[in-house]
């Protein structure tokens, strides 16, 4: 029976499979427990068979049953407190305020600190008992699905709101098995390539240790070094917030700044322990931002592709900008004008810009974030 | 960790005992509940209680030989004891709406469960794309979670023919509902 093979429906069917998920039999539980965590690469069907049985079973749907999860460890904790409320008192809505996502932090804050953490009680709530294995897309309230690349290549994910994320081999991803309304939030180790779907309402955060990156845009690839503590970011539309949570307990405001930056197309952000504070700096192979505007248009004319006659140098450079969306700047006026002529193509833009300046007797140094070019005149 | 052991341990003021038992117990009661009173919000507040006035008491539990059943029991008492009296009887009268008790089915409440409205109408193509036949097996498997040797033995066929039967109505189930996950 090669269960790699199986699809959703195969899964849902198996009476062995059932009995894990229902939990009616133990030698069912401990096979598919130990299957699932040795076959990550088979959550995505697990999860959807989860899903279907789920709802033929008529179970609370997830989200739900997290809000009840909270509700009664909420209540429970007010029984700590002391907090005694009277019988007539007490009122049936229960409903919670979106602020309240804290444990769903501190998870997150706990998986990013290796170290063993003091939790407060409440906090199991939201861990399974299995603590020291791979958590499991069981169907018990606080679930988190969690997804390590153990293969050689790039591996696809897609989440719940219809996000793409393409795992790096060797990285990890941890997510809720259901976004709360408010924000959608993951934790990532390592890096992906990652196409957020928009939902103005529920903003995107990827989360590594101290450091969250804030999505505004849409794809994008993360790299999370932990050696060097830097985060790169190469958008490819829309932009990117990085920032460092101050390293305070946890329980605090964690959406308060340390430090942070922006990261627009092509631009990566490094954390310098020392200085305590990010540089933003280009990516070391900018990408033209959008595919489709990567076709130029030269003073002759011509809408062919990297193919220059007699174009002015800031004609090139304006084009470049809106390619690349980089600052590029001349040092000296005069140069602004000078011609030039040459064949681009199939050249990343540090390779173009190596070309003009042989050529025209210039040169251009990278600086933060922008580029500038210095020549004395043109040739 | 094993029942009686939980139980125990939840007894002697162990907080991390009373939450595995309420994960681990959670959607029994729900769909246990849910077939005593059709009200999802009735159903989801009366666990709460439930499980709130068990952690409030715990040094006074009882001993129980089976969790699940003591749990279900007190629930049934106390969703009924919710309903004013007179709305039981006069079952017929009332018309149908979210806040009454109404008679258990299937079928309605699949998509009744649902919150967001395009899964809602989902759900209500898939089932209707189902034959009665496959909308019961499919109730019998995983609602009653019932073996398929149990229902071949009820419907007069084979353990075979029923697991046919379930896995065509899954593959519809999947591409109606269009998961993607």
């Amino acid at each position: 029976m090669d269960y790699l093979l199986y699809e959703a429906e195969d899964f849902a069917a198996d009476e062995s499979y059932l009995n894990y998920y229902f939990r009616l039999n133990k030698t069912d539980l401990v096979f598919w427990e130990d299957w699932i965590r040795r076959h990550p690469e088979r959550l995505d069907v697990i999860t959807q068979a989860d899903h279907l049985i789920s709802l033929l079973a008529l179970q609370l749907p997830e989200q739900e049953l997290q809000e009840e999860f909270r509700r009664i460890e909420d209540a429970v904790a007010a029984q700590h407190s002391e907090a005694r409320i009277p019988e007539g008192a007490r009122t049936k809505d229960d409903a919670l305020p979106a602020e309240r996502r804290r444990p769903l932090r501190r998870l997150l804050a706990t998986i990013a600190t290796a170290a063993a953490v003091i939790l407060a009680p409440l906090c199991y709530f939201y861990f399974n008992n299995h603590r020291d294995e791979a958590r499991l897309p069981i169907t018990a309230a606080g679930t988190m699905l969690e997804r390590t690349n153990t293969t050689t290549r790039p591996m696809s994910l897609s989440l719940e709101d219809g996000s793409l994320v393409t795992l790096d081999p060797g990285s990890k991803l941890v997510c809720p098995a259901h976004f709360p309304t408010d924000r959608r939030e993951v934790y990532l180790e390592g890096g992906g390539f990652f196409k957020v779907s928009k939902h103005a309402r529920q903003p995107f955060y990827v989360y590594y240790g101290n450091f969250v990156t804030h999505v505004l845009g849409t794809s994008f690839t993360i790299r999370m070094d932990k050696r060097q503590e830097q985060v790169e970011v190469a958008v490819l539309t829309g932009k990117v917030e990085v920032y460092k949570r101050p390293r305070a307990t946890p329980a605090a405001d964690d959406h308060e700044q340390g430090d942070r930056v922006i990261l627009t197309p092509n631009q990566r952000a490094v954390y310098r322990e020392s200085e305590q504070r990010f540089e933003t700096l280009l990516v070391e192979k900018p990408k033209p931002v959008r595919p489709d505007t990567a076709t130029l248009e030269t003073s002759a004319g011509d809408p062919g592709a990297t193919v220059f006659n007699t174009a002015t140098l800031s004609d090139i450079i304006r084009s470049f900008e809106k390619i690349y969306a980089i600052d590029i700047e001349v040092e000296n006026e005069g140069i602004s004008n000078c011609h030039f002529s040459g064949d681009l193509s199939n050249m990343d833009l540090y390779k173009q810009l190596d070309v003009i300046c042989q050529s025209l007797n210039m040169s251009y140094e990278v600086i933060g974030t922008r580029i500038l070019i210095r020549g004395r005149g043109c040739n | 960790m094993e029942e009686d052991l939980l139980w125990r341990a939840i007894r002697n003021n162990d907080l991390e005992a009373f939450t595995e038992m309420y994960k681990s117990y959670y959607q029994f009661l729900f769909a246990y509940g849910l077939r005593v009173n059709g009200n999802k919000d009735l159903v989801k507040d009366t666990i709460h209680e439930l499980f709130l006035e068990v952690w409030k008491s715990r040094t006074r539990l009882p001993e129980v030989t089976h969790i699940g059943y003591y749990l279900r029991t007190i629930l049934r008492r106390k969703i009924i004891k919710e309903v004013p009296q007179q709305q039981w009887r006069s079952l017929e009268d009332l018309p149908s709406g979210p806040a009454d008790p109404v008679e258990f089915s299937y079928e309605e409440e699949l998509v009744r469960l649902q919150t967001d409205a395009e899964m809602k109408q989902k759900v209500h193509n898939a089932i209707h794309t189902l034959t009665k036949k496959q909308m019961e097996v499919i109730r019998m498997k995983f609602f009653d979670e019932k073996s398929y040797a149990e229902i071949a033995d009820l419907t007069a066929t084979t353990p075979r023919t029923v697991y046919n039967q379930v896995y065509e109505a899954l593959k519809i189930l999947r591409k109606c509902l269009s998961l993607l996950f």
